[in-house]
């Protein structure tokens, strides 16, 4: 490794909700059989819009009594703080953090081997808690007109009830008293620090699909300078609403795949055919990070480590990147600069690949005229779709676990391969010495980060 | 919704509510609890479970409550069932 001992970053921990895994164990397994979880929207979205995408990848909650949550935690915060919280206790787990409730019932934890006061938590998230916000706000805007509605409902013999039809607008029945806490995006950190007692930073980062990977590169360097010895970073998105308000946001920006393909072949990153991202209800992903003296004096042994991270800004546009004027070259560059490796040591680059014409074809121009054919290169999203804000997150762990098992997941759908890259169509085995992941965001944000077998 | 009761329910029922509530948000076991038992001191309700209870009260009521009313800090359970008891039309 060329960072000296005292300034080294690894991964010590991972804790997943996604799809197609509620554990790095069952995740990682599905993710190397190239299992997706696709199906057709609901049937009820079709009253709300006339969408052109038909797919979408939703996500099972997992049972949050498992990991102590009560009535009072499922009433009070939004479902993306849920699986934050479901993947940062496994990741905490597997780094083998040692927790003890702080009283009975409370929810609050003590760690004996981290100093709190040297440990944080970083946070990507697209839209935040925007189911609470949706949930809520719906009968905050009917409820000046509910008592018209239903003297009018009570005369419409075709509605059989107006608490039926009542219900289609609204999910509470009114503005709850913790709206604005469920709401705040910053309400996924905040209970993480809450929950775990992690008294230094609780930051939330915001870089819409570059999310994860960016809060992911500030633990990074919250760690790397000192700042912290410890660190969660990660990323968390849920999109909860009843009538598909955000899917149909997406697919109004003509985001979403398009193409009238078969439910497995709808998905495809990197191919000719491409159309459009697979529209993710969410998932969350949270890694330890730590300093590798701190890490081997609790006896944990590192997953992968984490070389450099670099972040630009297209400064062009909210919706689209530019082909001949984006700042992703730079972005690249840095990230492998940061490591201090050269370039022809990426053996492996988990791509942002989601699936969009312009996305997929810059990103694959850039890749080759950096790294020509010999990096093996895959798309996670040809299995997950998009889950926005955790993506990156997600992408960062499979980067860490395919560092850690010399293998890299299949990237479905590549029947017609654009840019001539070293595209995994199937599961590949192969020395992996470093690694290179990679987010772009609406709004032009591009993070690299660059990993290294341990 | 309003803040004062949609129709006149007798202080039993009410709570019968609040117990529910209490059982539901807390896991508390109902023969444990008394009306003289303070929400706060004697069953380790913190701020966020508070607004949990009343986000069950009021739903199984259709009322909308001022969690401040309550002063949940010092009130007890009978506290809290009669002030809900109150918000009704004489």
């Amino acid at each position: 490794m060329n960072s000296s001992a005292a300034s080294r970053v690894v991964i010590t921990g991972i804790g997943l909700v996604t799809a197609i895994g509620n554990s790095v164990d069952a995740f990682w397994k599905n993710c190397l059989n190239g299992e997706t979880r696709i199906e057709a929207t609901p049937d009820h979205w079709d009253a709300y819009y006339s969408a052109t995408s038909k797919y979408w990848s939703p996500l099972d909650l997992p049972d949050f009594s498992r990991h102590g949550l009560r009535g009072s935690d499922l009433l009070t915060m939004d479902p993306a703080v849920l699986i934050a919280i479901a993947a940062a206790d496994e990741a905490l787990e597997n780094a083998k953090i040692e927790r003890s409730l702080q009283a009975p019932r409370s929810g609050k934890y003590l760690s004996s081997n981290i100093d709190s006061a040297k440990s944080g938590s970083f946070v990507g998230t697209g839209l935040g808690c925007i189911t609470s916000t949706l949930d809520n706000y719906t009968p905050h805007l009917l409820k000046s007109s509910r008592p018209d509605l239903d003297r009018w409902l009570e005369d419409q013999s075709q509605v059989s009830s107006s608490k039926e039809l009542l219900a289609n607008f609204a999910v509470n029945r009114s503005v709850s008293p913790v709206a604005s806490l469920k709401s705040m995006p910053n309400s996924i950190g905040a209970t993480l620090s809450i929950r775990y007692n992690l008294r230094g930073p609780a930051d939330t980062c915001s870089m819409a699909c570059a999310s994860g990977l960016g809060a992911i590169g500030r633990a990074y360097e919250a760690v790397k300078s000192g700042r912290l010895n410890l660190a969660l970073g990660g990323g968390a998105e849920f999109y909860g609403d009843r009538a598909g308000g955000v899917f149909m946001a997406f697919d109004r920006l003509g985001a979403l795949a398009k193409a009238d393909l078969s439910r497995n072949h709808v998905n495809r990153p990197f191919d000719e055919a491409r159309s459009g991202f697979l529209f993710s209800q969410g998932g969350a992903c949270f890694l330890v990070l730590e300093d590798f003296e701190h890490a081997r004096l609790r006896g944990v042994a590192p997953i992968a480590e984490i070389l450099g991270t670099y972040e630009t800004s297209d400064a062009i546009s909210l919706a689209s990147i530019h082909a001949d004027d984006n700042s992703i070259r730079e972005m690249i560059c840095g990230a492998i600069a940061a490591a201090d490796v050269p370039v022809e040591a990426i053996d492996y680059v988990n791509a942002h690949g989601t699936g969009t014409a312009t996305n997929d074809k810059v990103e694959s121009d850039i890749l080759f005229e950096i790294f020509g054919p010999r990096p093996l290169v895959n798309s996670t999203k040809s299995l997950l779709g998009h889950t926005i804000g955790a993506s990156g997150a997600i992408e960062a762990a499979v980067t860490a676990l395919s560092l850690k098992n010399g293998t890299v997941h299949p990237s479905l759908n590549i029947d017609n391969p654009i840019g001539g890259l070293n595209y995994a169509t199937e599961r590949r085995t192969a020395s992996l010495e470093y690694a290179l992941t990679q987010n772009f965001g609406f709004g032009g944000h591009n993070v690299g980060m660059v990993l290294a077998r341990v | 919704m309003n803040n004062v009761l949609p129709i006149n329910l007798g202080r039993q029922r009410i709570r019968k509510v609040v117990f529910a509530a209490l059982v539901d948000v807390l896991a508390l076991d109902e023969a444990t609890l008394e009306e003289s038992l303070k929400v706060v001191e004697d069953l380790d309700a913190d701020s966020m479970s508070i607004l949990a209870l009343v986000i069950v009260i009021e739903d199984a009521l259709s009322i909308e409550i001022d969690p401040a009313e309550l002063h949940m800090s010092d009130a007890t359970i009978g506290h809290v069932i009669d002030y809900i008891s109150g918000q009704q039309e004489p």
